[in-house]
């Protein structure tokens, strides 16, 4: 045992000399980039993802997006060169804090996008605002545009409940008149819920059970169990994504539900991950959702061509929400003529108004939300075979308050376990 | 609650807790002769599932998967005793702490190689559908993961009680050292058992990739509920792990239900429980 007693010290010696080096290194690398001197100045902006640790899949696939519109438009913003530092949240907010800090402070980036998960996000913008700097997101995180409205902090994005508003309202034209919601227990799961119950309450339906998972659930069989025990005219599912997502539909589908009762999902419950591992099950799945990667436009067919050929997959939500941060703030940069200015800068991006984003058409509100289309999808077979999801019908400019008007909806608590709306 | 809905519920829990048993049965078997906490045994389950998934993408056959998943597990498990744990034999402490290095290093390894999205292996056509069981349809995956279970079950109670290789592990289990006087190589078993218990996760990171998904995370996910398993069943005991499987299952399906607020709370409390009252679990015998 005794030879252990002086190896670590050895290792934490060389662990400080390491640091130090790699310290020195970094703070040595703006001054190159800086000497440059190029026409139209630069910037230097930091991104932060979780690209390790247990939602991986979602933080790849941002970097991937952002990543393309730069190089797609030669790191160029108008005149103004873009710089970018990545950094890895694992998404734990505590790791995502002292990464923005290190962005800031040692970086001395610009302005922050980033991360993706509502703690993480809360945590970043808290901090980046705090320091007076700009911040982008694209966390669906409610209140973050709401109760919580911060100048420097613009959402590109759509809230978690916003694009659910129509899922309810069409739900009831259709004819249902009791849903059954399943939804996560947690913030993103409660205020998903809330977009639909808040809107199908409204036009006069019955929500008669709703069931609450916990994030990360392993067996689903019982929650499916109840869904179907309460027997409703339609269930709405707001999920998250990833396993949760695959593994409930397998379950709904296993108890042979799927040509029982109609099933309707959120932005994220039928997505790229999802097909791919549910395969023709998810044939003719409806959803209400923001990012439909087969819908009819150039914009957005020219980017799922480039994405897939670069990386062999169809691009998710993550990597076209990255994708339209990116643009939205080079449109910014353009109208600033390259300055990030605090609140100016962000005052510049929610001025900008795209007429076709990998969205659709959007404009921002006064609280630094977009405002934009909502779509009804449905699972389809694309010419090659592969699965996606394809525009049924389009809900134009919803915004974040749903029909209800700014005033109206921000007298309400946000969504949460105890109140979607009802 | 209606009674179809409780022996719904009932089913739920149980085939759920037959996947449970599945990967504690290994893991306690390993406890109980080696007296290793094989923290590594969550990424044993977690390799051999994405072993499975591609060699059925590879072979589109099921039985293909579980040979190559269990396989694979088995070998890195080989590894991972003649190469590493042996040489902190009998060093509680160690042995620990380098199962979780293990385990760290494989699920690292296997966001590598297989990438963070969720994996799972379509249901094999002849236990695919569903069951039709009174007024609800069931699925028979779930019910073949059941049987399953019970089969390897009762194997290994009949090897370890009704052969002479059995009878080798209990000696091993009893008096290690009485045992290697009689002139049993008891490291030998030792590996044996380790190889073994791998690869019972292998296979159970298989049968989970038709029924759950495998993803990073996955691995401590599923670990916990066989920790809480073997704590409440008793360190080291086969039928322990039966019955903790069951009763764990059951508790989850229908705190779901009646208490979902609960639902963790209610897997994790009988486990202090125990742990108050009978340390060493419902069917584990107190060590001198």
């Amino acid at each position: 045992m005794i030879p252990w007693s002086w190896q670590p010290r050895r290792t934490v010696r060389l662990l400080v000399v390491v640091t130090a080096l790699a310290l020195a290194a970094s703070a040595c690398a703006p001054d190159e980039d800086g000497g440059g001197g190029q026409a139209g100045g630069s910037v230097k902006l930091g991104f932060i993802s979780p690209v390790t640790g247990f939602v991986a899949a979602l933080g790849t696939d941002m970097r991937r997006g952002w990543e393309m519109y730069w190089s797609q438009n030669g790191g160029k913003a108008g005149d103004t060169t873009v710089q970018t530092v990545f950094e890895d949240d694992t998404g734990d907010p505590d790791v995502a804090l002292t990464k923005a800090r290190r962005l800031v402070e040692q970086e001395q980036v610009q302005l922050v996008a980033g991360p993706i998960l509502a703690n993480t996000a809360y945590a970043v913008a808290g901090y980046v605002a705090g320091r007076g700097l700009p911040t982008v997101q694209m966390t669906g995180a409610d209140d973050l545009t709401q109760r919580k409205f911060d100048p420097l902090v613009l959402r590109v994005g759509y809230t978690s409940s916003q694009s659910n508003f129509p899922a309810g309202q069409w739900a009831y034209e259709q004819g249902h008149r009791e849903a059954v919601t399943i939804c996560p227990d947690y913030a993103f799961g409660w205020e998903s819920c809330g977009g639909f119950v808040s809107a199908f309450v409204e036009a006069g339906g019955k929500i008669t059970k709703q069931v609450w998972h916990p994030l990360g659930t392993q067996d689903f069989s019982t929650y499916v169990s109840q869904a179907r025990q309460a027997n409703p005219d339609v269930v709405f599912v707001g999920s998250a994504g990833g396993p949760d997502a695959i593994l409930l539909y397998k379950a709904w589908t296993g108890f042979g539900l799927k040509d029982k009762i109609p099933l309707i999902g959120n932005c994220c419950f039928a997505d790229q991950v999802f097909l791919r591992e549910v395969g023709d099950e998810a044939l003719d799945l409806q959803s209400f959702t923001y990012w439909v990667e087969g819908r009819d436009s150039p914009v957005v067919q020219n980017f799922v061509k480039a994405y897939e050929q670069q990386h062999k997959e169809i691009p998710s939500l993550y990597a076209a929400g990255a994708y339209t941060m990116a643009q939205v703030v080079a449109e910014a940069l353009k109208k600033t003529g390259g300055k990030i200015e605090g609140k100016a800068f962000i005052d510049a991006a929610r001025q900008v108004s795209l007429s076709d984003s990998l969205y659709g058409a959007l404009t921002f509100d006064d609280t630094n939300n977009v405002v934009g289309p909502v779509y009804r999808t449905q699972v389809a077979r694309r010419e090659d075979g592969t699965l996606w999801s394809v525009d049924e019908q389009t809900f134009p400019e919803v915004s974040q308050f749903g029909s209800e008007g700014k005033e109206a909806f921000l007298e309400h608590p946000v969504f949460s376990r105890d109140y979607t709306g009802q | 609650m209606s009674l179809d809905e409780v022996a719904l519920q009932a089913l739920n829990g149980l085939s759920f807790g037959a996947l449970l048993f599945l990967l504690a049965s290994g893991f306690t078997l390993v406890f109980g002769l080696m007296q290793i906490v094989n923290l590594a045994h969550g990424a044993f389950y977690l390799v051999g599932g994405y072993v499975g998934v591609a060699a059925f993408a590879a072979s589109g056959n099921f039985l293909a998967a579980v040979a190559a998943g269990a396989t694979a597990a088995a070998v890195i498990g080989l590894a991972s005793e003649r190469l590493l744990l042996r040489r902190v034999r009998g060093q509680e402490l160690p042995e620990v702490l380098l199962t979780v290095g293990i385990a760290l290093v494989l699920a690292d390894a296997c966001l590598a190689l297989f990438g963070g999205n969720p994996r799972s292996i379509p249901i094999p056509d002849a236990v695919a559908g569903g069951v039709q069981l009174g007024a609800v349809t069931y699925p028979m995956y779930r019910l073949f993961v059941l049987s399953l279970a019970v089969a390897v079950g009762v194997l290994l109670y009949a090897v370890q009680h009704r052969t002479r290789l059995g009878a080798l592990i209990r000696a091993g289990v009893d008096d290690r050292e009485v045992a290697e006087s009689l002139g049993i190589d008891v490291p030998r078993v030792f590996t044996a058992m380790f190889v073994f218990g791998a690869a019972l996760a292998g296979l159970a990171g298989v049968v989970a990739a038709g029924l759950l998904t495998l993803r990073p995370g996955a691995d401590t996910d599923i670990l916990l509920f066989a920790l809480v398993v073997v704590v409440v069943g008793g360190l080291g005991s086969l039928q322990g792990a039966a019955v903790g499987s069951a009763l764990i299952g059951l508790l989850d399906a229908f705190s779901k239900v009646w208490v979902p607020e609960l639902s963790s709370f209610a897997v994790f409390a009988p486990m202090a429980i125990v742990l108050i009252f009978r340390p060493s679990g419902l069917f584990g015998r107190s060590r001198p």
